[in-house]
């Protein structure tokens, strides 16, 4: 057959051959909105996208440049049903034909959402949604329990915002997948497993932000009922402010994010310690209170008329007191004054003056009388010795001695007579003879007869 | 089924502030609402305590047997 490009003798080169394509394609759709369902696609690390659109008959490849993407308002996911504009393009290199996709919109319903709203009705209708159902969660967890990927950034999320609030926080994390086939099976086991032998005071489920697929499994009925059947609190926190999946509706809290899920589990020990201080300074306030409130109803009391009238009266009693205090001190006085005044006057009639000049002519007196005196003894003392002199002498004079000293012996007999004459001795007697110095023993050898003694 | 632990935090919070109210009705005679205030005290005190008291753990459950976990530390990693 011949044509007008080329001849059995003239070939087109590929490169040639593709240029026609190219050229007829593009030329011949330039442009077009186009339907179908969306699968393999692919979001690639530049922010491009690539999928496929297909019918039931045929399929081809499309790929949107990521600003074209960002325009896009939801998140595609294969089964989707959509509509897009592009145009069409041949890579030449590789031979190959494609939809360069400039906008796209969601068409009717897309095969998962169809099934999420399913799922919702039909756990809606058994009540796994209702607010009753929903536990009150822990003012103060001492025991968190996590289900979450432990390499994800949710659970770092989740930790930042536990210790930083509460220091002393603890916490258990079962480990899974949180997106993939089979996921969901691993979040409803570690659900069940935290609530039924780890003592957990709350759960919190979740991961980080992804595509709806990413999210998928938190759609799952298994995860919905092991939310329902635990008996631990469990708050939901999956993906991002605007993704809400079943588990959201069926745990008892629902979090925007990990991070909200954390804080909404436990509140900082400042403002722990804060609502303990205020009860504490309400509880001050009121014990004061009571206090001032019966010091009043006692201060009323005091100013009850009968309490004044007593006290008035006891103030009555003491003043009387008082008084007679006073006036018996002032008697007292007045009595000792006159006391003195006399006192003083009988010292004045004393007139100690006129006393000292008679006790001095007194003791004149009595001195001129005393020389006086010595005088008149001294004269009689003379008298008498004088007296006694002569006494004296003539009593020498009849002293014995005297007559001794002359010469004179006192002759005593043995019975101690004094000899006065030969009478009074026998022969050979013994004579004892007293001299005028000293005594001797004599023997009487022979006597005469008395002779006149008597002179006169 | 794992016997639930009454959180004794939130037990005796709840004691305090049913003491609070008490004293704050004001229908107490003086010796019992000296009485309450000091169990209230006492409260306060304890509760503090736990606050300052309670140790940071951070675990994970590493799988020992097809149906057992056993609770081992957590490398946070935190950045």
């Amino acid at each position: 057959m011949e044509s007008s490009f080329s001849t059995r003798s003239q070939p087109m080169s590929i490169s040639r051959l593709t240029q026609q394509i190219k050229g007829a394609l593009e030329e011949q759709v330039p442009c077009a909105w186009v339907v179908g369902e969306i699968s393999n696609f692919k979001r690639a690390g530049s922010g491009h996208w690539y999928f496929s659109l297909k019918d039931e008959h045929c399929q081809i490849r499309c790929n949107m440049w990521r600003n074209a993407a960002g325009r896009v308002g939801f998140q595609p996911r294969d089964g989707m049903e959509l509509l897009v504009f592009g145009n069409l393009n041949v890579y030449a290199p590789r031979g190959e034909y494609s939809l360069v996709v400039d906008r796209m919109e969601e068409v009717g319903v897309g095969r998962l959402k169809m099934e999420f709203e399913k799922l919702k009705a039909k756990l809606g209708a058994e009540g796994l949604f209702d607010p009753q159902h929903k536990k009150r969660l822990p003012l103060l967890p001492q025991k968190i329990g996590l289900v979450t990927s432990p390499t994800g950034a949710a659970v770092r999320d989740i930790l930042r915002v536990l210790l930083h609030r509460f220091p002393g926080v603890h916490v258990l994390l079962y480990p899974a997948r949180v997106q993939g086939k089979g996921a969901e099976e691993e979040i409803a086991r570690g659900i069940k497993w935290l609530d039924e032998r780890e003592s957990c005071d709350v759960l919190i489920i979740g991961r980080g932000g992804g595509s709806e697929e990413d999210l998928w499994c938190f759609n799952e009925e298994v995860v919905a009922r092991a939310i329902f059947e635990a008996k631990t609190p469990i708050i939901s926190a999956v993906g991002h402010e605007v993704d809400f999946t079943i588990s959201d509706f069926t745990a008892d809290l629902r979090a925007a994010t990990p991070s909200n899920g954390a804080e909404l589990v436990i509140k900082s020990r400042a403002e722990y310690s804060q609502m303990i201080g205020m009860m504490r300074k309400n509880m001050d306030r009121s014990i004061q209170r009571k206090i001032l409130q019966l010091k009043n109803r006692v201060g009323v009391s005091e100013s009850n008329p009968i309490f004044i009238r007593i006290r008035s009266r006891v103030n009555h009693y003491q003043r009387r007191l008082v008084d007679l205090d006073q006036t018996s001190r002032r008697i007292l006085e007045k009595r000792l004054q006159s006391l003195e005044l006399r006192l003083l006057r009988m010292r004045e009639a004393l007139r100690p003056d006129r006393l000292a000049n008679r006790a001095a002519s007194l003791q004149q007196k009595l001195n001129t009388a005393s020389s006086d005196l010595e005088t008149l003894l001294a004269q009689h003392m003379e008298g008498k010795l004088q007296g006694l002199a002569t006494l004296t002498g003539r009593l020498e004079d009849l002293s014995p001695l005297k007559i001794l000293n002359r010469g004179y012996a006192t002759v005593f007999n043995e019975k101690q007579q004094v000899v006065r004459s030969p009478e009074d001795v026998q022969f050979g007697e013994i004579i004892h003879v007293r001299l005028a110095r000293g005594e001797l023993d004599a023997r009487v050898i022979e006597k005469e007869e008395a002779v006149q003694a008597e002179l006169f | 089924m794992a016997k639930k632990k009454e959180p004794a935090f939130e037990e005796q919070l709840a004691l305090l502030e049913g003491i609070v109210r008490e004293l704050d009705s004001d229908e107490l005679p003086l010796e019992k609402a000296i009485e309450s205030y000091e169990k209230g005290v006492k409260l306060s005190f304890a509760l503090n305590k736990t606050l300052e008291e309670a140790q940071r753990k951070i675990e994970v459950l590493t799988q020992t047997a097809r149906d057992d976990y056993r609770a081992e530390p957590f490398d946070e990693k935190l950045d």
